[in-house]
Formats: C-alpha cells, sequence, structure tokens
C-alpha cells in the first residue's frame, strides 16, 4: 500500500521536504505504523517532530485519530500545534 | 455571503470594505472591519520577518466553519476573511476580516469572535525571524482564554 504525506512547519523542516510518497506499507497499516516507517526513512528528528504533543493527522483532509486504518492513495498529512491570525 | 480567501498578495482594506457594504446596503446597520499587523517585536526580541504556511483545502474550511458558527450564533448578513501566507514584515497586512450585521454590537462581537478563534482554529503556522533566531511561534495560554470565553 502507498500514501501521500504532507509535512508542515516543525515536521517539514525536519524531514527537509513538504511531500513524501510512503510506498510498500502493510495493508493493515494505521496512522501510528505510518509515523514510525517515515522515522525509519527519514530519521528520528522527523519521528520526533511527528510524536510531539499536540501533533495532529488527517486523512484526506479529515481529522483522524492515530488508530485509523489507512488505504491505499491516501494523502496523511501531519499538522503541528496551529497559529492563526 | 460568506468568503475565505488565502494568499500571498496584500490586500485593498478599503475596497474589501466597499464592497461588502455594497453586497449588504440596505439591511446592514453596521460593517466592522479589522485587519491584523505584523509586529516589529516580540518578547523583546526585534522581529524582522514572519513566515505563514498553510494546508490549502483545510485551511479555507477551518475558517468556514468558524465563519458560518459566527454566522448563526450572531445573526451575520456577511462575513469576509482574508488572511495572507508567505513572507511578510514588519507593519504588513496579515489578517483581515469583515463582519455586518443588522446592529452594531452584533458586528462588534462577531469580529472579536472570528479573530479569536482564528488564532486557535485555523490552520496556519507561523515562524518568526528575529536578529538572533528563527521559530515556530505556538499558539498563547492567553488567546485559549479568549476562546474560552466564547464557551459560556
Amino acid at each position: 500500500m502507498n500514501v501521500h504525506v504532507r509535512l508542515f512547519a516543525q515536521a517539514r523542516e525536519a524531514a527537509g521536504a513538504g511531500q513524501i510518497d510512503v510506498l510498500g506499507l502493510s495493508p493493515e497499516a494505521d496512522v501510528n505504523e505510518l509515523v514510525d516507517r517515515l522515522g525509519g526513512q527519514c530519521g528520528e528528528r522527523l519521528h520526533e517532530a511527528l510524536r510531539a504533543p499536540g501533533v495532529r493527522a488527517a486523512v484526506n483532509q479529515e481529522i483522524v485519530d492515530c488508530g485509523y486504518r489507512l488505504t491505499d492513495g491516501d494523502e496523511v498529512a501531519f499538522l503541528p500545534r496551529v497559529t492563526g491570525g | 455571503m460568506n468568503s475565505v480567501s488565502i494568499q500571498i498578495e496584500d490586500f485593498d482594506f478599503a475596497g474589501e470594505w466597499r464592497a461588502l457594504r455594497d453586497a449588504v446596503s440596505g439591511e446592514a446597520g453596521a460593517v466592522v472591519a479589522f485587519a491584523g499587523l505584523v509586529r516589529d517585536r516580540f518578547d523583546d526580541q526585534i522581529v524582522r520577518s514572519l513566515f505563514l504556511e498553510h494546508y490549502p483545502g483545510m485551511t479555507e474550511r477551518s475558517i468556514e466553519r468558524i465563519m458560518t458558527t459566527a454566522s448563526t450564533r450572531f445573526g451575520l448578513l456577511a462575513v469576509r476573511v482574508i488572511h495572507r501566507v508567505g513572507e511578510l514584515y514588519p507593519g504588513d497586512q496579515v489578517v483581515l476580516v469583515l463582519c455586518a450585521a443588522s446592529h452594531r454590537a452584533h458586528a462588534f462581537e462577531a469580529c472579536q469572535f472570528v479573530m479569536d478563534y482564528l488564532k486557535t482554529d485555523a490552520i496556519f503556522w507561523k515562524k518568526e525571524t528575529s536578529a538572533t533566531d528563527a521559530h515556530w511561534v505556538r499558539s498563547t495560554t492567553d488567546d485559549q482564554r479568549r476562546v474560552e470565553r466564547w464557551k459560556d
């Protein structure tokens, strides 16, 4: 299973890229597994940024919890704490 | 008659105000307009620039939700929000909120409501660059307190 990952702010800087394709995830993979895989693929700094307090995951632009099961072709975004205005 | 724009370019405050006034002309007794600007100081540090990042699609929807809630709560005739992204400098306009209502009290309150929720619920990230460092801005407990007061 393949998913497309979008990263922002601290997480984007930690990965050195705002968009990453993650290929060959297990068919049962959830958001947690994706986070671990991204850590393995892009390094501990990204893993820490994704596990930081307040980071939320969104699948196809809807907020999900970390046990959410992914589907092939999903866009998964990791949203650090926001600061608008 | 609500609308939101996320854009890199600056906005024409007076032009936006006129457009909204024309759209609600007759019905509205008040249009309250707010523009947020980039400050040149943060915690005694001189701010050189502010970089704003967003998630296209999801950011617009996060703002639309705030506008819809405000419209219902305060009986607004129209709300307009413009939020800039990219590299901004002290004195630049960052955000515009226009609220039109039949009476001024609701227009004033709604404008504050929308701004308060933009700080905590709209999907943006801000990076501040000073003379000595660059860091991602965290939402403050003051921002949280401001939102909590609307929940009573």
